[in-house]
């Protein structure tokens, strides 16, 4: 095929980012993947894609990603920015999203460094995707960034103090982008990710949510599928909670 | 009167924490004062209180200046968290909050230093001034923390990108620190402000407020004081919008 779209995947090792890259092949995406351990050569190699080891907190390595990528195939039309965990969670997390009373968190003892290393994880590596790649979408007529968040972006949690506070920047940034660059045909949203199967939570967690079940990172990536592609052409800076209802928020 | 109550006043030598200072004063708090200028000592001399020069930015200035304060008066009661504004604001602001298509955007352009020194600026001063004063409030029992932020937090801005993506995350970081020191009789709120008189904006910007006219200093103090009190004992968590109507989301 000719036509075929190009997509980056970062994080796209494991869980949520694999099956993204999977469901995207699926769809006749090729692909441009990368993660800090190897695993995403590997699901490259059998996607028939290009595989990197590298850091989303690296602007040097984000660059090596989309130059690697306009040289192997001459455009990106979709990014999937995919990232990592934060380190402090709280040991027994609260049972669901809203306000618990036993959960104490970390959020002073959080050294600087944390906060700094959130920030990057978090934050920056949007802003160093879309550093890299707007411009390059702008000269071929346009594209499509999405950006992986969690509802608690948007409702902040002590369960997870990291995600809650910079995701929260996240948020914004799409708001921003969107601004700037919808009018060039690209367009960001971040998808607003509930509890994933991936992980393992209370059964507390799935009480919280309306749908009484977690999500397989396989639907996940139907509905991040979903949002890359020109169905959703009119949707822009939108921050879209993918979560079984769990978002209490109108 | 305020009953010998302490308030600290971050970033006071001139506009908000200036206008805050002088109202505290007003309503009987004793005040410790910073700012980079040496403004905050003239206003301290001017108003019998201590004032220090310092950065917001700088951990060890925050550090003197609640221990000066805690030296000198023995408790802290309250805290204003003012900080300085971002250095990469654009365009002319004519049109108030609503979006602008004619804005020549900076948002790629930032600098990872940039965004780095924005976070210092615009959240973590926040963060490590509560690290400071908690301790000691939790010890006496009670506390009232008052964050200066801006209403573009809520709804971002391109005429101000560092503003409109960091400042969510203090808005996350007022929630949290809620659900946490609450329940200590610790509160902590932020003012969200929309366009205040210290700044000089077009005249175009008031037909956008309700009020038609950006809030006064005078204004800006009576909503940290009332804060403050106990007229707002049970307001916790909050982002309060102090815009004269400006804000559209409900």
């Amino acid at each position: 095929m000719t036509d075929q779209k190009i997509a980056i995947v970062t994080a796209a090792g494991k869980g949520i980012g694999a099956a993204a890259a999977r469901e995207l092949h699926a769809r006749g995406w090729r692909l441009s993947l990368m993660s800090p351990s190897t695993s995403s050569i590997e699901l490259a190699k059998e996607l028939g894609g290009i595989g990197f080891a590298g850091s989303v907190t690296s602007q040097a390595d984000v660059d090596a990603l989309v130059d690697a990528t306009m040289a192997e195939y001459g455009r990106v039309d979709g990014v999937i920015n995919n990232t990592g965990w934060e380190d402090w969670s709280a040991e027994r997390n609260s049972g669901g999203i809203d306000f618990n009373w036993d959960v104490d968190g970390h959020l002073l003892d959080i050294p600087d460094s944390g906060l700094y290393e959130g920030f990057e994880l978090m934050f920056m590596n949007v802003v160093r995707m879309a550093r890299a790649v707007t411009g390059h979408m702008r000269e071929s007529g346009g594209g499509a960034i999405l950006n992986i968040s969690t509802p608690v972006a948007l409702e902040p949690t002590q369960d997870y103090p990291i995600s809650s506070m910079f995701r929260a920047m996240m948020s914004s940034f799409t708001k921003l982008h969107s601004d700037a660059f919808a009018r060039d045909n690209i367009r960001m949203n971040t998808i607003l990710v509930g509890y994933v199967n991936n992980f393992e939570f209370l059964p507390e967690c799935y009480r919280s949510i309306p749908m009484g079940r977690g999500v397989d990172c396989e639907e996940m990536a139907c509905s991040l599928a979903a949002f890359l592609s020109d169905d959703a052409r009119y949707v822009s800076g939108e921050n879209i909670a993918v979560d079984g209802g769990l978002k209490r928020g109108l | 009167m305020a009953d010998d109550k302490v308030a600290v006043v971050t970033a006071s030598g001139q506009g908000i924490g200036a206008g805050v200072a002088r109202g505290l004063h007003a309503k009987g708090y004793r005040l410790a004062l910073m700012s980079p200028s040496g403004r905050s000592i003239a206003l301290a001399n001017e108003l019998g209180c201590v004032g220090l020069n310092g950065s917001v930015t700088e951990p060890a200035d925050l550090e003197a200046l609640v221990g000066t304060a805690l030296d000198e008066y023995g408790h802290i009661d309250a805290v204003c968290a003012n900080t300085g504004l971002e250095e990469w604001g654009v365009g002319s602001d004519s049109r108030g909050i609503a979006f602008n298509p004619d804005l020549e955007s900076n948002l790629l352009d930032v600098t990872d230093e940039g965004w780095i020194g924005g976070l210092d600026l615009l959240f973590m001063y926040a963060v490590r001034l509560a690290r400071l004063v908690t301790p000691h409030m939790l010890e006496r029992g009670k506390g009232a923390i008052v964050n200066i932020s801006s209403e573009a937090a809520h709804a971002p801005m391109l005429e101000y990108p560092l503003t409109s993506t960091i400042r969510t995350g203090l808005s996350a970081f007022t929630k949290l620190y809620s659900d946490k020191y609450s329940r200590h009789n610790i509160r902590m709120n932020t003012v969200m402000v929309g366009y205040a008189s210290n700044l000089g904006f077009p005249p175009e910007v008031s037909r956008c407020i309700p009020m038609q006219r950006p809030g006064s200093m005078e204004e800006a103090a009576g909503i940290v004081a009332l804060l403050f009190s106990d007229d707002a004992a049970y307001i916790t968590g909050e982002n309060l919008m102090w815009d004269g109507g400006l804000a559209r989301g409900l």
